[in-house]
């Protein structure tokens, strides 16, 4: 995939949550197209629909109607299982509490995504190794989660969400936990990291200095994305 | 695999969850693989005793109450030719120097030459002079003679059936094998008329075995005999005679697959707590492309991981529990059944590879929930917690709506007439699961109750504990139910057991109305008429009743015959189940009637009018039950005839026990003593008062249920330390709302009191579950799988000790499983609980 090439397409997508009242749309017909290695931010207010935008384009969640297409594929046609190994493949995630996982060190947190996809040993750690040197943190490859600071493991968190080369990398508030001079650390490395593998970035976000890296801005309000420009 | 690194973490992370986990499942597999074990000992010692007379024997030739004559063994051998059969004499002795402890004598044809008995095959290496040149010769195995501090020769003194003898000790015979060792621990081998002599019984033989492997053989066989005997197969007389012990052996496993069933709960408990703990990871897990599949693997292998390692703990746990409770499973087996010498336990790999399959396959079938619910987890972005209390609470009434399945189900198998003991236990099983449905609403319900009581008593800490509870019910709900499940595990079978207990004494108390018991030590000779005769005459007896105790063999098992020579008077001292004293005793006295006991009936399927066949000295005959009475003397049952109906049909005189009535001024110690000193002295009898043969029937009785109550004590200790676990992993997981609590304000001794009210109210809203439960669980006890074991009618005697005990119980489990936490949490300082969260 080249820059530029369309990877994802959502065409008249909808979300409706059935309500215990009444039922609440939270996505009204959506039509985007998101490209080869671009950045882009989504902004909105808290209860906008982002985190159910990123939800449907990871395949966590179905549309209630519309479609969206990756690199052609319908993934609101996909089964359970498929849409899981789409997500294990082709998508790489960055949560705003990080979620490492916990009884597993640091290293392991980056090889698990690999692992997953059956990348042969020698191959995974080799890539891991690389990713902790890019990262400057070779010496932590054996430390637990719990004993690095909330930036060192945002830092982990988007090695492995691009570990096994997705096609796209889902950012929810990446940096809403972070302080300031860390999150710029964490956005640099979010926006280095795919760009090396031609990935498109996709963060949900309230922050402008996410805003302000994302190489386009898209606005979700009343269930309907704006170009920002 | 990664996953299943993340797993094994996960146990060693949470080491006192992982190891309680491992403890309760070794506890339900040892109970399970002790008690198996200890059943499959005394079945291979039954079989083996079988065996050590019989060996390789098809077929038994029997006869009546007092055996077979002799003269028929020499007919069968001399004068029809037939070799291939042994005559058998056994009897018991006790052996007054050496403790009084009970043997076995055995009488041996020293000329009958077969290898396939183990005793005759012991005695292969001696020459038949060695027991036939000395009088009374006598030999022992090797060990027995060096345990008792024999030598060869050696004098050893035996007091049977037949009086007091001194037996000389010729010479050692040695086992083939440790199991054969066993099987003649306690036994004096003797030629046949030594042991005829000893056991009272001259010119009768217990028995003839044959090995008949030609079936024209056995009609001829058949053919030749009297009728007052009768050819039965070996097989078909064993397997009668290990029917007898079935339904204890099967009670005793269904006690031991409850204390399973806990420990089922608790690895449930465990993977289900452990599971909603890690739901956030779960749902990362799933974002980052973990499969359902996998992540079912993943839990059930961790769930595999405790298991297998608690059935390997439990393996060596069960071989060592099963020696403890051998020796009181022998006893029970000695004191209702037959006379057996268990003393060691035999490891079989199939009670081994049982205990190991049904440990292994409770967890998988306990860890399927968990599973299930890890791999339904749904992928999200974004975690909250209260969706799950949500998801929880909601699904309280889903869940008591479908307890109607499992109930109805339950209801079937436990009310259907003509149910099997099986289907009984199943039925149990159904209630208790149904049970387990409906705790979540019951939980709630009493939560709501005690909550404004809370509120008044412990102001804030009182509110705060109640809603601690509903909002964590998806951990507390698991909880509460194993606690209060095995809680009324342990009142519904004591209220089983005070209920039964005090039925049999009632029924003592009417039916034990003489105030002197005298019996005989065999029961071959037995009393002596003309000491009946000389006590009769005794000044203040007013009158006296003798009874026989025998019992008659057959290839349909077993039947115990009561012969009693009583009047009127004595006769309504049976309490009568259908039928009644005064209608009955006419043709029980006269008329060739019986009365059977309710366990016979019951058994047999036989009522007043119907007929019970008993082969006598004639043959076969039809006697009529005249009435069922009831009887806690024997699961197997009785038929009871008078004395003068006996004598019509068989030719034995013999006296087991009798009962001696007095006049009502008479001091009945002082009585006692005078005859124990004066007409009984020097006889080999055993006089009892009224009040000491109760004493001894409740003793025998407690014996019988000393085993029930170490299963019962073990279930409880399963129960107690699985929820131990529980609410310890609840409150400790809670680190970082108690830290905020804290912060807040909130003092230590506060956060120590919100934190045992919290568990201590588990435990209370357990312990009141369980009571229901409990007694519904007593019920079915008491009037379904008593009746389909033995046949018994029970009345149901409810204390209240036990409802406070279970109540106690659960609540001192809850308040301990939660002083740790409570005493942890409180230490900690809230900025280390909030920055390690």
């Amino acid at each position: 995939m080249a820059d530029g090439d369309p990877v994802i397409e959502l065409c008249e997508v909808h979300k409706i949550y059935p309500d215990a009242q009444r039922e609440r749309t939270v996505l009204r017909g959506i039509n985007a197209t998101f490209r080869g290695g671009e950045f882009v931010a989504i902004l909105g207010r808290s209860g906008s629909g982002k985190s159910t935008l990123l939800n449907l384009l990871g395949g966590i969640d179905l549309p209630s109607g519309g479609d969206i297409r990756f690199n052609g594929l319908s993934i609101s046609n996909l089964d359970e299982r498929r849409r899981t190994l789409f997500r294990r493949e082709h998508v790489g995630f960055v949560f705003q509490f990080f979620n490492l996982i916990p009884t597993l060190t640091v290293f392991e947190n980056l090889l698990f995504t690999l692992d997953l996809n059956g990348v042969d040993r020698a191959r995974a750690q080799c890539r891991v190794e690389q990713l902790l040197s890019q990262l400057g943190l070779s010496d932590r490859g054996d430390s637990f989660p719990d004993r690095l600071s909330g930036g060192e493991q945002q830092r982990i968190a988007v090695a492995r969400a691009v570990a096994h080369r997705p096609s796209l990398v889902l950012a929810d508030e990446p940096t809403g936990n972070l302080d300031r001079d860390t999150e710029q650390e964490v956005l640099t490395l979010l926006r280095a990291m795919p760009k090396r593998d031609h990935t498109t970035v996709i963060a949900a976000t309230h922050s402008p200095e996410v805003a302000s890296c994302a190489d386009r801005i898209v606005h979700l309000q009343d269930g309907t994305l704006n170009d920002a420009n | 695999m990664i996953l299943a690194r993340i797993s094994m973490r996960n146990l060693i992370r949470h080491p006192w969850q992982s190891v309680l986990s491992i403890v309760g499942i070794a506890l339900g597999v040892a109970v399970v693989i002790a008690i198996d074990l200890t059943n499959d000992s005394a079945r291979r010692a039954f079989k083996l005793s079988n065996q050590m007379v019989a060996g390789q024997a098809t077929h038994h030739i029997i006869g009546g109450p007092t055996g077979l004559n002799e003269i028929l063994y020499r007919d069968l051998r001399v004068d029809h030719g037939i070799r291939d059969m042994w005559p058998v004499v056994e009897g018991r002795v006790r052996l007054p120097d050496h403790g009084d402890q009970r043997f076995s004598v055995i009488g041996v044809d020293p000329f009958a030459q077969t290898t396939h008995s183990a005793i005759y095959r012991s005695t292969r290496d001696l020459s038949p002079t060695e027991l036939l040149s000395v009088r009374n010769a006598a030999l022992l195995a090797q060990d027995t003679a060096r345990r008792l501090g024999l030598s060869v020769p050696s004098e050893l003194r035996v007091r049977g059936a037949g009086g007091r003898h001194r037996l000389r000790v010729t010479a050692t015979v040695q086992s083939d094998s440790a199991l054969e060792g066993q099987a003649l621990r306690t036994v004096v081998i003797t030629d046949i008329s030594t042991a005829q002599v000893i056991t009272g019984n001259v010119g009768r033989l217990t028995r003839i075995d044959l090995e008949l492997t030609d079936p024209t053989a056995v009609a001829r066989v058949r053919g030749l005999l009297p009728p007052d005997t009768e050819l039965a197969s070996s097989a078909s007389r064993g397997n009668a005679l290990q029917q007898m012990t079935r339904a204890f052996e099967v009670n005793l496993t269904a006690l031991s697959l409850l204390a399973l069933v806990v420990g089922m709960f608790l690895i449930y408990n465990t993977m289900t707590v452990s599971v909603l703990q890690r739901h956030a990871q779960i749902a990362t897990l799933r974002t980052l492309g973990v499969g359902n599949r996998e992540l079912f693997t993943s839990v059930t292998g961790e769930a595999l991981t405790l298991g297998v390692l608690g059935v390997l703990a439990g393996i060596g746990l069960g071989i060592a529990l099963s020696h403890q409770l051998l020796a009181l499973v022998a006893q029970t087996i000695n004191d209702l059944y037959f006379r057996l010498e268990i003393t060691q336990v035999s490891i079989s790999a199939l009670s081994l590879a049982k205990g190991i399959a049904l440990g292994i396959g409770a967890t998988v079938v306990a860890a399927l929930a968990p599973a299930l619910e890890a791999s339904r987890v749904p992928p999200q972005i974004t975690y909250t917690r209260s969706g799950q209390e949500t998801a929880a609470r909601s699904s309280v009434g889903r869940l008591a709506r479908f307890a109607i399945v499992p109930c109805t189900v339950a209801a079937a198998l436990l009310l259907l007439p003509g149910g099997s003991l099986f289907a009984g236990f199943a039925g149990l099983f159904f209630a208790i699961f149904g049970f387990a449905l409906l705790a979540p609403a019951l939980l709630l319900l009493i939560v709501r109750l005690t909550h404004p009581w809370l509120s008044r008593a412990l102001g804030l800490v009182g509110r705060m504990a109640g809603r601690g509870v509903t909002e964590s019910l998806s951990r507390t709900r698991v909880t509460v139910a194993a606690l209060a499940i095995a809680v009324s595990a342990t009142v519904g079978v004591g209220i089983m057991i005070t209920s039964f207990r005090t039925t049999v004494e009632h029924w003592l108390v009417n039916y034990l109305r003489a105030d002197l018991y005298v019996s005989a030590a065999g029961s071959a000779t037995g009393v002596d008429p003309n000491l009946i005769r000389r006590v009769s005459q005794l000044p203040g007896v007013k009158s006296i009743t003798t009874a026989r105790w025998t019992k008659l063999d057959g290839a349909g098992g077993r039947t115990q015959l009561f012969v009693l020579d009583a009047q009127a008077k004595a006769f309504e001292n049976f309490q009568f189940k259908h039928g009644n004293a005064a209608s009955a005793w006419p043709r029980f006295k006269a008329g060739d009637a019986v009365i059977v006991s309710e366990p016979y009936a019951y058994h047999h399927r036989r009522g007043v009018r119907d007929r019970v066949v008993l082969r006598t000295d004639s043959g076969a005959r039809e006697f009529e039950v005249a009435g069922v009475f009831y009887d806690y003397g024997s699961d197997r049952g009785v038929v009871a005839m008078h004395r003068d109906t006996y004598r019509r049909h068989w030719a034995d005189p013999a006296i087991s026990s009798f009962a001696v009535y007095l006049d009502a001024d008479i001091d009945v110690d002082r009585f006692a003593a005078t005859l124990q000193d004066g007409v009984l002295k020097d006889s080999e009898l055993t006089l009892r008062s009224n009040r000491q043969l109760r004493a001894l029937s409740m003793e025998i009785f407690d014996r019988t249920f000393a085993v029930t109550n170490v299963l019962r004590v073990l279930t409880v200790v399963i129960a107690v330390i699985g929820i131990f676990s529980a609410l310890m992993s609840i409150q400790l997981e809670r680190g970082r709302e108690f830290a905020v609590l804290r912060a807040n304000g909130f003092t230590p001794r506060q956060l120590w009191a919100l934190v045992t009210t919290e568990t201590g109210l588990l435990g209370f809203a357990a312990g009141v579950l369980a009571l229901p439960l409990g007694l519904f669980l007593a019920l079915a006890l008491i009037f379904i799988i008593n009746r389909r074991s033995f046949g018994w009618t029970m009345q149901v005697w409810l204390t209240p000790e036990h409802f406070v005990l279970g109540v106690t119980l659960a609540v001192a489990a809850g308040l301990l499983a939660g002083l740790y936490p409570a005493l942890r949490l409180a230490r900690t300082p809230p900025s280390f609980a909030l920055r390690h969260e």
